[in-house]
């Protein structure tokens, strides 16, 4: 499939963008090996001035705007809200990108990024939640929908621990 | 769950023999997931969380959940083969099953951090921890040899084609 995928377009323009990011949630157990299926990118980013002004830049640059809005009125991201604290549910194209600024309880780019994996990407480098890391949010986050994947997660870091 | 088995003679046997026999509550809640009663399978679901809560200490719970010896668990019970015969039971040994499907390995359950977040789900979603023993591992061992680029391609190809799919349902998309 290559490129042709939207959400690996957009991981890729956020690569080439040099924008710094965490990829967390449903892509991250992708990467690590779970055999899951995922609709959609969830990325943490640094909440640096300067990151911020790199990943809006690329957004805006992109169309990007908030899928999540009844009126449909296509608002695009802000500044303040990437330095902010809350979830941005984006669509790029045909892409649908959750742009997180904090997960589980306040936990941003510097509380994650020592759970982060680095992972070849398409030439570059990546960072990935970790499987450890990421089983703990998803058991914090608490919702059946997250501890549906749970059993998938441990049984992948198993797998892992066992290849290596 | 269909209404045949539920009504059948099999079905209505197996629930008088399986409250004659005064077994857990958690086979309980098996029971009336099997015999359509959600209503009543979430209570029994609750009773056997608190059963879980107030009869083990952490170190029991794990046996009882991990390597079974301490309480009957739903594997070792007679009833587990009807409802295996429901869902389909696979055709290889087992050798071979214990390979692809098997609990939590007792090493996870020291890991660090992994280890806490799992004693913690086994007091309050022991039905997550039980599940792991379901994960088919051949579908990982696979993964685990693709590209992280194959991997991706792989799980948004499927997604893509589920949203397709939904939309050609007339669902619209997600």
């Amino acid at each position: 499939m290559g490129l042709d995928d939207p959400a690996e377009r957009a991981l890729v323009d956020l690569l080439d963008a040099e924008v710094e990011l965490i990829v967390v949630g449903g892509l991250a157990a992708v990467l690590m090996g779970a055999p899951v299926v995922t609709f959609d990118i969830d990325i943490v980013h640094r909440r640096t001035p300067e990151n911020v002004d790199r990943l809006l830049a690329l957004l805006l640059r992109n169309g990007a705007y908030h899928r999540l809005d009844l009126a449909n009125r296509r608002l695009p991201p802000t500044r303040d809200a990437l330095l902010g604290r809350g979830h941005l549910n984006l669509a790029m194209g045909d892409a649908k990108l959750d742009v997180l600024c904090e997960i589980e309880e306040r936990s941003g780019y510097e509380d994650l990024v020592g759970d982060a994996e680095p992972v070849p990407f398409h030439g570059k480098t990546l960072l990935v939640l970790g499987l450890r890391r990421l089983i703990q949010a998803k058991a914090a986050a608490g919702r059946p929908k997250d501890h549906m994947v749970i059993p998938v997660l441990v049984a992948t870091l198993e797998a892992s621990k066992k290849r290596h | 769950m269909p209404t045949d088995f539920a009504s059948s003679n099999a079905a209505k046997k197996l629930r008088v023999d399986a409250f004659r026999r005064n077994i857990s509550s958690h086979h309980k809640r098996i029971l009336l997931f099997l015999f359509d009663q959600p209503r009543a399978a979430l209570a029994a679901h609750r009773t056997s969380r608190r059963a879980l809560h107030t009869q083990h200490d952490h170190r029991s719970s794990l046996r009882c959940l991990n390597h079974g010896p301490t309480t009957t668990t739903v594997s070792q019970h007679p009833l587990r083969s009807a409802i295996l015969s429901r869902m389909g039971a696979p055709t290889y040994d087992a050798e071979t099953l214990a390979a692809y499907f098997h609990p939590i390995r007792p090493e996870t359950w020291d890991d660090p951090i992994v280890g806490p977040v799992l004693r913690r789900l086994a007091e309050e979603a022991p039905e997550v921890i039980e599940a792991v023993g379901d994960v088919d591992r051949s579908l990982i061992f696979e993964a685990l040899t693709w590209t992280p680029e194959a991997r991706v391609a792989r799980a948004l190809g499927m997604a893509a084609f589920i949203e397709r799919t939904r939309e050609s349902m007339g669902h619209g998309t997600r």
